[in-house]
């Protein structure tokens, strides 16, 4: 198992006027090689919650434990983030070496990885995003384009070779071309280096195409999870807690207010299609 | 690591502190601090910290709030306390220990100067405390405005310490946001020796000097957009007014002082 929770809880600032309870009493179960996406509102606890998976917070309350290091204030955090890559928001903000290539060796490096062998894992991690090293490794990092930053800045994290990697929101601000390529990249990642990848998203319908579960926050707890099928199942309390599920869903919910009583469990188009037609083969056969 | 700053915090409130006209109570406060220097006799000091005290108990401020503020400043507090000790003569001897002495004036005097330091602090915050950064900004602006004839671009140095106040909490939710980023990518800023720890900053400060300037390009456009020209022919949303409170105020301010100096404090 690679990252388990028992009534997690985190609470900013206790004892001041500012406190604030982020995480309430929550429990989940992450196995190893799964592609899981956590999925919530703005201010529903992702960010929170993903932060406690390399030690960056600590639980207030509860026990957490990540690839076997129980997440405390006495815990290993240079083995424990070694284990674990956590790409933040934006996370091309970080960036900040002359080179593409001396920037992704930052995190090899930190491990205390000798030149040669940081270097060679940099150089790795940019292929691993679809990056042509020839091209980017000696630019800077601030003359690549805005999906290229964002591709350097997940390989510096790559290059540490994590067993975990928790990327949140890695899509955000990109256009939709770059978004699908890198939504394949890391699904290709994933396969070749077989790790638990956990992507956080506010889009159910670009997590759904990719991940073997959903994770549903809303206001500090798990609000529901299972596989996308059955989450889907439930688009009407999704929405209630102010998630927009994807179109298809949506319509196969319009479908069903309207009377007509068809699966909405759908994931693609095709599903879809054969939903409905199921559906008016039924009503053939009634008449 | 950038919790426990407080100075220019702003406490929120509706008392009558919070209430004064900021012109007046910038006015007031230099008084104040100019006075704090004039005095010499512990019973002054007295006298200052009850008026001090008064006012934090009428602003409702928490005393721990003004006590953190304090912290970054006890080391000066405290080297001043035993630069007089030992080095300010006069008065009784009170310990001889070979060349070294310490005599009732220097500690007198000691503990008066880091008393005066420890008022100084807590009274120019209660300014900051108490006062809004638009309304103290734009009693800048009104101070500083008479002298425009003469070259001082009031206008211009309000908006900019305006901005400037703004970012401030910005600009430190950024640094941990990357100070964060960079410690899951394996970075350690709190060991090592002071170089090793100078040179780890480097990951921090480069990104956050990036963000800023892309961050004041993107105001400077906005303000543009929005026809920002600059101060002239500019009204305001809330103006400012001396009230019958204020000069009531002011005039309670000048004969509680006149009573000082007529005790000779």
């Amino acid at each position: 198992m690679s990252i388990t929770a028992k009534d997690l809880t985190h609470t900013y600032s206790p004892g001041t006027t500012w406190e604030a309870t982020a995480l309430k009493d929550v429990n989940l179960t992450i196995d190893d090689g799964e592609i899981i996406g956590l999925i919530g509102h703005t201010g529903s606890g992702k960010s929170t919650l993903i932060q406690h998976f390399n030690g960056l917070l600590r639980p207030t309350s509860g026990a957490l434990t990540v690839q076997g290091i129980e997440v405390t204030a006495h815990a290993n955090l240079r083995k424990l983030r070694q284990k674990v890559g956590l790409v933040f928001q934006y996370p091309e903000h970080q960036l900040f070496e002359e080179t593409v290539l001396a920037d992704v060796a930052f995190g090899p490096k930190n491990l205390g990885l000798p030149q040669e062998d940081s270097l060679r894992r940099a150089q790795t991690a940019l292929a691993a995003v679809g990056l042509e090293l020839d091209q980017v490794k000696d630019r800077s990092p601030f003359e690549l384009s805005g999906g290229q930053m964002r591709r350097v800045a997940i390989a510096g994290v790559l290059a540490m070779e994590p067993e975990v990697l928790i990327l949140d929101e890695p899509t955000a601000g990109l256009d939709p071309k770059s978004r699908n390529e890198l939504m394949e990249h890391l699904r290709r990642i994933h396969k070749e280096r077989d790790l638990t990848l956990v992507i956080v998203s506010h889009s159910m319908e670009e997590v759904a195409a990719v991940a073997h579960r959903l994770l549903v926050m809303d206001k500090g707890s798990i609000f529901t999870q299972g596989t996308p099928r059955q989450v889907f199942s439930r688009g009407e309390e999704l929405r209630a807690i102010g998630l927009d599920v994807p179109p298809l869903t949506k319509l196969m919910l319009a479908l069903q207010r309207q009377g007509v009583d068809v699966a909405t469990d759908v994931l693609n188009v095709q599903e879809a299609r054969a939903a409905i037609q199921q559906w008016r083969k039924g009503e053939n056969t009634n008449v | 690591m950038f919790k426990g700053i407080t100075i220019g915090q702003y406490y929120p409130g509706d008392s009558f502190i919070h209430k004064l006209e900021p012109k007046i109570k910038i006015g007031l406060i230099t008084a104040y601090v100019v006075f704090l220097f004039l005095l010499d006799t512990a019973y002054g000091y007295l006298a200052m910290m009850l008026l001090t005290l008064a006012v934090i108990f009428i602003a409702r401020l928490p005393l721990k709030l003004l006590l953190r503020g304090l912290r970054p400043l006890y080391f000066i507090i405290a080297f001043t306390l035993i630069l007089h000790i030992f080095f300010t003569k006069g008065g009784d001897i009170w310990l001889q220990w070979g060349r070294i002495s310490v005599h009732s004036q220097g500690v007198l005097t000691g503990l008066m100067m880091a008393w005066r330091l420890i008022l100084l602090v807590t009274t120019t915050s209660l300014l900051t405390l108490t006062t809004s950064p638009i309304a103290l900004t734009d009693a800048i602006e009104g101070i500083l405005s008479p002298l425009r004839p003469i070259g001082v671009p009031a206008h211009e140095l309000a908006m900019m310490m305006t901005i400037a106040l703004r970012f401030i909490p910005t600009l430190l939710e950024e640094a941990e946001k990357i100070m964060k980023a960079q410690m899951a990518r394996g970075a350690d800023f709190e060991s090592g020796n002071l170089i090793h720890r100078a040179k780890a900053m480097i990951p921090l400060l480069v990104p956050l000097f990036i963000s800023s300037f892309r961050r004041a390009d993107d105001l400077a456009l906005a303000m543009e957009a929005r026809c920002y020209r600059g101060g002239k022919g500019r009204t305001r949303m809330r103006v400012q007014k001396v009230t019958g409170t204020d000069w009531l105020t002011l005039a309670g301010f000048v004969s509680v002082m006149a009573v000082f100096v007529w005790l000779g404090l």
